[in-house]
């Protein structure tokens, strides 16, 4: 992949994880650094169903190990997360 | 009875479990013989991939089985819950080794598996769990007691949920020296589910047998078997509002009351009809949740939880009209109505009380409206937010 492909698949995955977030939490934005679970912005649940996101979204398994929640917790996190299982970084 | 449809079976029963749950329940405890019987239909591994010695079966394949057995016997499918939650956590958050040493007996049923979350002071809120998990010498010390633990008489390892210095997480504990096992008082409903009350007191385990990371293994490991949990829960408690319309049905083909079978009656046929429909529909609903669940769709635990409302409720009014049906004959202590009407009370409380399922699904339904109208009050969020944290 080049520099540009591989940006623009980073700013897919961003916009992917963004979206989701906002329909999940059910608000119209939020800052990719808002803490959602340690906020309450997610609940537990909320919390279970981004794994399943996450999984079926990008085609990855999230294994015990990145099971952290500072993966979890902000947009910025999920995005790191995924990238990096993605090779993207 | 209901009119759903029988799916194929991918299952076999004990050819003896209908008079083996009388006498379970009327000794108030399922013995090791009927675990040993349970374990040697596969019905202990129904999900656990066949790569590990387990039924490979899908969640949707598999709550058939939970409906039927608790037909017959709602304290036995119990234990399929529990142990099916413990092999749940294990296989999807267990270390490799763990999952490769432990999984194969857990689904042969050679080990059995009970799910140890409810505390004295945290039944509903699992944010207020008090057991310790300690980090010490390269081990994890658990103190705590954990109650009402379905099966914790019999049960080999437990799943254990509590707090260590990285945050909550849960951990599997095998029951020996160092735990104390109590029974519970016997419960009206569930009665013969061999409940426990589990001390622990600076108990070892090993590292490798923690399930989840600490800070989220109690949301996220917790809340992902009780998803499973709830699912079974949901397709229990439809074969006992079918079994309770089995009942009141033939009562109603049979009884003569004023020179007429009381399936003449209007009346009658309503609580019926009334029944059989709840009954159907919560069925489709747990089949479609499981789907959801198979499928990993991020909406699954929201469909396990609507699920497990919808059914308890079913169960509720299915037990109450068919015990208006039966009469007195139904209202005795041994009778299988009684059993069936204190298994569906006991269904609106565990794995996440009706009321706690209805605010979680209530929410969620304000939620989707919020996220399609972004201008809605921000006051209920704020309220929300607090409530919503506190239940799993
Ligand atoms: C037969 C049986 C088997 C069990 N097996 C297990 C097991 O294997 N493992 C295990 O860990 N636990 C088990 N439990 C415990 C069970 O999970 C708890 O009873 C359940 O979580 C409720 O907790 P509680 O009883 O402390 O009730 P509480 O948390 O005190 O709640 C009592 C009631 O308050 C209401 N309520 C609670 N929270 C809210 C809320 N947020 N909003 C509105 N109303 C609310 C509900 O009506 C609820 O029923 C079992 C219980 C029984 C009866």
């Amino acid at each position: 992949m080049t520099d540009i492909q591989q940006t623009a698949t980073y700013n897919q995955v961003r916009t992917r994880i963004r979206e989701h977030v906002l329909a999940l939490v059910g608000l119209p934005d939020i800052a990719d650094d808002q803490p959602l679970i340690t906020d309450h912005v997610m609940d537990s649940i909320a919390a279970v169903q981004m794994v399943a996101f996450v999984e079926g979204a990008f085609g990855l398994q999230v294994e015990d190990e990145d099971l952290e929640l500072r993966h979890f917790d902000t947009i910025d996190g999920l995005v790191g997360l995924v990238t990096g299982k993605l090779g993207l970084r | 009875m209901t009119g759903a449809s029988r799916d194929r079976s991918h299952h076999r029963l004990p050819d003896d479990l209908p008079a083996a749950a009388d006498t379970w329940e009327r000794a108030g405890a399922v013995d090791r013989a009927g675990v040993r019987a349970v374990a040697a239909h596969g019905l202990l591994g129904l999900t656990v991939p066949a790569g590990y010695g387990g039924g490979g079966l899908s969640l949707r394949e598999s709550v058939e089985a939970h409906r039927e057995v608790a037909g017959h016997s709602p304290s036995l499918q119990s234990l399929l819950v529990v142990h099916g939650m413990v092999c749940h956590a294990v296989r999807r958050w267990g270390r490799p080794e763990l999952r490769e040493d432990l999984l194969p007996r857990l689904a042969r049923g050679e080990l059995l598996g009970a799910f140890a979350l409810t505390e004295q002071e945290a039944g509903s809120d699992l944010r207020a769990l008090r057991t310790r998990l300690r980090e010490q010498d390269g081990q994890f010390l658990v103190t705590g007691r954990k109650r009402w633990v379905s099966f914790g008489q019999l049960a080999d390892v437990l799943l254990v949920f509590g707090v260590g210095a990285g945050g909550g997480t849960s951990v599997l504990v095998p029951v020996g020296a160092g735990a104390r096992v109590r029974p519970e008082q016997v419960t009206t409903g569930l009665r013969a589910s061999r409940l426990a009350d589990v001390v622990f007191h600076d108990t070892p385990v090993p590292p490798s047998a923690m399930v989840g990371r600490p800070g989220f293994g109690v949301p996220h490991v917790a809340t992902d078997c009780l998803t499973v949990g709830r699912l079974f829960v949901a397709a229990a408690a439809v074969g006992v509002a079918e079994a309770a319309i089995g009942l009141a049905a033939a009562h109603a083909a049979a009884r003569v009351v004023g020179g007429k079978p009381l399936g003449c009656r209007q009346l009658v046929r309503a609580l019926l009809a009334e029944a059989s429909v709840a009954a159907e529909a919560a069925w489709h609903t747990v089949c479609s949740a499981a789907d959801t669940l198979d499928r990993a769709e991020p909406a699954a635990a929201l469909a396990a939880s609507r699920a497990k409302f919808g059914a308890a409720q079913a169960a509720s009014l299915a037990t109450a009209h068919a015990s208006r049906v039966l009469g007195a004959g139904g209202l005795t202590e041994e009778h299988r109505l009684t059993r069936l009407d204190q298994a569906a009370r006991t269904y609106q409380v565990i794995e996440g009380p009706t009321e706690v399922l209805k605010d979680l699904i209530g929410a969620a339904v304000v939620n989707q409206a919020r996220g399609a109208a972004p201008h809605a009050d921000g006051a209920v969020r704020a309220q929300e937010e607090d409530d919503r944290a506190r239940t799993a």
